[in-house]
């Protein structure tokens, strides 16, 4: 009680509690001296002053992308431009405050977002001029939600009683930043051109294009509350993309990304590996049939079971208190799950967890990794699911019909505000089966329907778009093929339910964080899943018709 | 005499290049390749139905930087060399091709275009992807092709029912010019050194200082047999300061500075007078008192009269737009007649490089349709004589005059080059200024205006809007009967082409150069205007709309730490 009571007033009295010693960089001077000014002199007539204010920066580092197409490189460009900015500004009280409320207007000029979309000069001046214009902007738009958010508190009889915003302790972590590693350009054009170059073996493929993106990021957090953090993360993408047109005359692309902690000893064989398996998929889309109306078991391959996920269940574990707003009272953003604390909402043959603190797996950097999230909060690792219940929620400073602790899960985005939001998540089977267990598993569930064949799902799709390529998997003879021409139907949370078994070899799927950020916001580690039932229909795509004139 | 007159003043202050002995077209890889995968092509793509008649691929290999400072910090930099390859295809018959604009969709002016990889020894990954985007650009113009033949037969008789193309003839020319280099750490020094210039100064709210520089070389291979290889050169360093006043006027002072080697930069204590200068003018602006609506005398400094004539006249002799019942074709049936002021005589002369030691950016030796390039006098002391045309001919011109110009990934439609004003009489600019007062007296108006700079504008030709300009100045005077100037924020130039231009009463001889960039159907292409002073018997002016948000309630940090 103590602590809240101190914490209210820390608030109350508006000034910036720093920590003892913060890293002596430009970054942390410009944020805490203009910090400061925003705290001190940042007044608009009539209206409260800044209580609260946040800022994040991120800083991008490109090295030049080495990519080629059929054994030849393309020219290698970098940007240094990406120093982006973001502020969180609130007035008010934290009992009654300008956050979570959605502004009434649908005007562009009312489109206030914390993060500022264009690059910010690097120099102690230039963060500073980015942070005064962005708190300025967050000031006018702030002034505004505060007073339509009491307005509506009014006409709705909110009670005024819990307070909107409760911080918790406040955490520092700055890790060191490595300097930028030296990337063997040499090195990487050799893989380029030799692993592209494969695509010349195919006389159908008519883009065959490897890539390579190495990328640092480093983050610099700090709020008037003292909570604080530096890390960076460094990440090579790597890219692997075909076009062709198949043997029916369909025009396809396959697309594969991998991210890699760095180059080491082992990193040749790796992809070596995954520029096969690439090619073989290429192979089989080209050689593959058309596919009709299925409704039936599907096993999930690592890579579409992580996207399966990501849509059914990070998704709806994200904005778990949802926005106030006079224009559709309803936040269509929040997470579909929130409400279902202890009610099954997953399968049993699995447990789930969201575990900010792991940096990599298997050699693969994780999107989700933060030690503290944008609330200054130091972020605790989750069981969110046990025994097919939902045990836990991510949790941030805004307080719900739950409870009002922080589990240090905000995470900024795009929005008004940092939100609740999953990390890095695990899937842990109880029973883990092998892919040959599995697979006789889905066969005996075919037969067990009278089913010519069953579904292996190699990639997932969102949005109705359809499937590059799946494999049907022969009741009888468990010989495989693969098809095209299908997307999934009426997937919904409820198929977190079907899950009926799970494999014994978890893979990473990662999730872009959105606009100007190029290394994944978040990760799901999942092996291999088995659904009970999912529907396949035919897409509409009509076949082009064959090249005017013989490639080349 | 006057021929001889405006010849000699071509001849005396402009130079244009030459094409090389020593670079030999059909030696160059890339057109060996192009060449040899285009008349594979074209053999089959004659006979489809409907068939291929025009084939033409071009091909950019540049290189070149762009650095953004502000507030002594790096904002960006970029590193940029790009392989480009873009293909235009002609399906149909030159009377009646895909590219026809449709009654219900005038926005299709998207071509195919492709990054490429490297030419390598055997050049197999770059002929592929030659092969692969030729395959896109076909497919994309028989569907073109189709809806134009579909809409032809339910549209309305056209009143210009000429051919959608005339097949240029066929050219070869190859020259290269050495690369651009520049010591980009040293413009980064002047850039950061130059940023601080700023400081302190509470009128700016915010600054940019970059240079940019793209240097490289074009190829273009056709159908007909035309094969050229001309070389890219653009550098521009420029710098901009924006402030606000307290009830919502955004204000700019802007400069830019082209060239063509390092050693045409201005010197620092020439960007120091210049960015000092441009900082008066902006405190200036801020205390300013805002532009009332009036009708009144006024001079058009050289470089804002370069804008004029290219925004107001410039654009409605394109030839596409004489061609089109979308657009007003305000000169259209003109031809032969008296349009503007015959104090005036109009070239359009993309063969310039320099004009009084300034790089041109709208120099070219060939058009983006293979053409060459040529002056072509629009106006000849007040009388229309010719279009800019591209190949799309229209009711009296069948040919190219060398204008078909585009940005990459755009198709090529009439655009202008380096367009040049020239006055048959001029006075000193002292005079003009005497000319102006004279003028505010017999007119008995309160005072009149002096156009100082413009950042652009734009002037509608299509029938569905007004046929008339705005501009907009960045900085303009009030200058009184007793000869007090006093600056005015918050001004727009408005009025219509054929009134305007025959308000002018006199001119200097003070030719300045504006270099821009203008943006029209084809995209955005390099561009030059070359106009002296002018006074106006009467130019409109009314209110610039302005933002409802105050400036930031704090002062900038930048601004307050001198």
């Amino acid at each position: 009680m103590k602590k809240y009571l101190f914490t209210l007033i820390s608030i109350l009295v508006a000034v910036p509690i720093f920590a003892e010693k913060l890293p002596d960089n430009m970054y942390f001077n410009a944020m805490k001296d203009e910090m400061a000014r925003t705290l001190n002199q940042l007044k608009r007539p009539g209206a409260p002053r800044p209580f609260y204010v946040a800022y994040k920066l991120e800083n991008v580092r490109l090295l030049p992308a080495v990519s080629a197409s059929l054994g030849a490189l393309y020219p290698a460009q970098t940007r240094d431009d990406l120093l982006n900015v973001s502020v969180v500004l609130d007035i008010g009280t934290p009992q009654s405050d300008s956050m979570g409320y959605a502004h009434d207007s649908y005007s562009a000029n009312y489109a206030y977002s914390p993060e500022r979309e264009d690059s910010v000069a690097k120099s102690y001046d230039g963060i500073r001029q980015a942070l005064w214009e962005t708190t300025d902007d967050a000031y006018l738009f702030a002034t505004e939600v505060y007073q339509q958010k009491q307005a509506y508190k009014r006409l709705k009889n909110i009670p005024q009683d819990k307070p909107d915003f409760v911080p918790g302790k406040q955490a520092q972590v700055f890790s060191s930043l490595a300097p930028l590693p030296v990337m063997d350009i040499p090195r990487l054009q050799a893989w380029a051109q030799a692993f592209s170059a494969a695509g010349n073996t195919r006389n159908y493929v008519e883009q065959f294009i490897v890539s390579f993106q190495p990328i640092q990021q480093e983050t610099y957090y700090l709020n008037s509350l003292g909570g604080a953090y530096q890390q960076s993360r460094f990440a090579i993408q790597v890219e692997w993309k075909a076009r062709l047109r198949n043997q029916d005359g369909y025009k396809k692309e396959w697309k594969q990304t991998l991210f890699l902690s760095n180059l080491d000893a082992k990193t040749v064989e790796t992809l070596q590996q995954k520029n096969a398996e690439f090619l073989q998929a290429v192979d089989d889309i080209y050689h593959a049939r058309k596919a009709s109306t299925y409704l039936g078991p599907v096993l999930l391959a690592p890579g579409a079971a992580g996207q399966f996920l990501q849509e059914t269940l990070v998704r709806n574990l994200q904005h778990i208190t949802p926005l106030l707003s006079a224009r559709t009272e309803t936040d269509e953003s929040a997470g579909k799950l929130r409400g279902k604390l202890g009610l099954r909402v997953f399968s049993n043959a699995a447990n789930v967890y969201d575990r900010p603190s792991v940096r990599e797996f298997n050699g693969t950097p994780l999107g989700g990794f933060m030690p503290v999230d944008d609330e200054g909060i130091l972020a605790e690792d989750l069981t969110l699911i046990t025994g097919g219940k939902l045990r836990a929620l991510p949790r941030s400073s805004r307080p719900n019909e739950k409870g009002a602790k922080s589990n240090g899960h905000a995470r900024l985005t795009p929005a008004t505000l940092p939100r609740e939001r999953l990390t890095n998540v695990f899937v842990e089977a109880k029973n883990p089966l092998s892919q040959a267990a599995l697979e006789q598993q889905l066969r005996d569930k075919c037969r067990e329907l009278e089913l010519e064949y069953c579904y292996i799902l190699p990639i997932y799709s969102t949005n109705g778009a359809a499937l590059t390529a799946a494999q049907r998997l022969y009741t009888k003879d468990g010989r495989k093929e693969t098809v095209y021409g299908l997307k999934l139907s009426d997937v919904t949370p409820r198929s977190l339910r079907d899950i009926v078994a799970v494999g014994d070899t978890p893979e990473v799927t990662s999730v872009a964080a959105g606009r100007n950020v190029y290394l994944p916001a978040q990760s799901v580690v999942t092996p291999a899943l088995l659904l009970e039932e999912l529907e396949l229909v035919p897409d509409d795509a009509k076949p082009d018709k064959a090249p005017f004139v013989k490639k080349p | 005499m006057k021929k001889i007159l405006l010849v000699c003043f071509l001849l005396c202050t402009a130079f244009g290049v030459r094409a090389q002995q020593n670079c030999q077209i059909s030696a160059q890889q890339p057109i060996q390749l192009l060449s040899a995968e285009l008349n594979r092509s074209f053999k089959t793509l004659r006979k489809q139905n409907p068939p291929v008649y025009y084939l033409a691929y071009t091909y950019t290999e540049t290189s070149g930087q762009r650095l953004n400072v502000e507030e002594n910090g790096i904002r960006s930099h970029w590193n940029e060399p790009e392989r480009m390859l873009e293909v235009q295809v002609r399906v149909g018959s030159p009377t009646l091709d895909n590219t026809r604009t449709l009654k219900n969709d005038i926005t299709r002016y998207e071509l195919t275009t492709l990054e490429t990889p490297a030419i390598t020894v055997n050049g197999k990954a770059f002929t592929t992807a030659v092969w692969r985007a030729t395959q896109t650009a076909v497919e994309n113009a028989q569907q073109e092709y189709n809806r134009v033949k579909a809409d032809s037969q339910t549209s309305s008789q056209r009143t210009d029912d000429s051919p959608d193309f005339t097949v240029p003839p066929a050219e070869t020319f190859c020259r290269e010019e050495t690369p651009l280099q520049f010591d980009l750490q040293k413009i980064e020094k002047l850039l950061r050194g130059v940023s601080e210039l700023t400081r302190g100064h509470q009128e700016v709210l915010s600054s940019s200082f970059s240079f940019s520089y793209e240097t490289g070389a074009r190829y273009f291979v056709d159908s007909v047999g035309t094969r050229l290889k001309t070389p890219i050169r653009f550098a521009r360093l420029m710098y901009t300061l924006d402030g606000k006043t307290p009830d919502g006027s955004a204000l700019t002072r802007f400069n830019s500075y082209d060239v063509l080697s390092e050693q045409e930069l201005p010197t620092e204590e020439q960007l120091h007078k210049d960015i000092l200068q441009s900082l008066a003018e902006l405190k200036a602006l801020t205390q300013a008192p805002e532009a009332e609506p009036i009708t009144v005398p006024a001079i058009l400094k050289n470089r804002a009269m370069a804008v004029f004539v290219h925004e107001v006249l410039g654009h409605r002799v394109e030839g596409h737009r004489q061609k089109e019942d979308s657009f007003g074709k305000t000169f259209t049936d003109k031809i032969g007649q008296q349009v503007v002021s015959p104090l005036l005589t109009v070239v359009d002369d993309a063969t310039l490089t320099y004009f009084n030691g300034i790089p041109l950016r709208g120099f070219y030796e060939y058009d983006d349709e293979g053409v060459k390039s040529r002056p072509v006098v629009i106006i000849e002391n007040g009388i229309l004589k010719n279009f800019l045309m591209s190949s799309s001919p229209v009711k009296g011109f069948s040919a190219s005059n060398g204008h078909g110009r585009r940005q990459l990934g755009r198709r090529p439609v009439a655009r202008m080059g380096n367009t040049r004003a020239i006055a048959s009489k001029t006075v000193s600019y002292e005079e003009l200024e005497k000319q102006l007062l004279a003028e505010i007296k017999k007119q008995n108006k309160p005072y009149g205006y002096i156009i100082e700079d413009l950042s652009g504008g734009f002037t509608m030709t299509q029938t569905s809007f007004p046929q008339t300009f705005k501009l907009k100045p960045t900085l303009a005077y009030r200058i009184y009967p007793d000869g007090r100037k006093e600056a005015v924020r918050g001004a727009d130039m408005v009025g219509t082409p054929l009134v305007s231009f025959n308000e002018i009463l006199a001119a200097a001889d003070d030719y300045g150069v504006f270099n821009g960039t203008c943006g029209a159907e084809s995209g955005w292409v390099p561009v030059s205007g070359i106009a002296p002073s002018v006074l106006l018997r009467k130019l409109e002016i009314e209110k610039t709309g302005k933002s409802n948000v105050k400036p930031p309630l704090l002062p900038p940090p930048f601004a307050e730490e001198k």
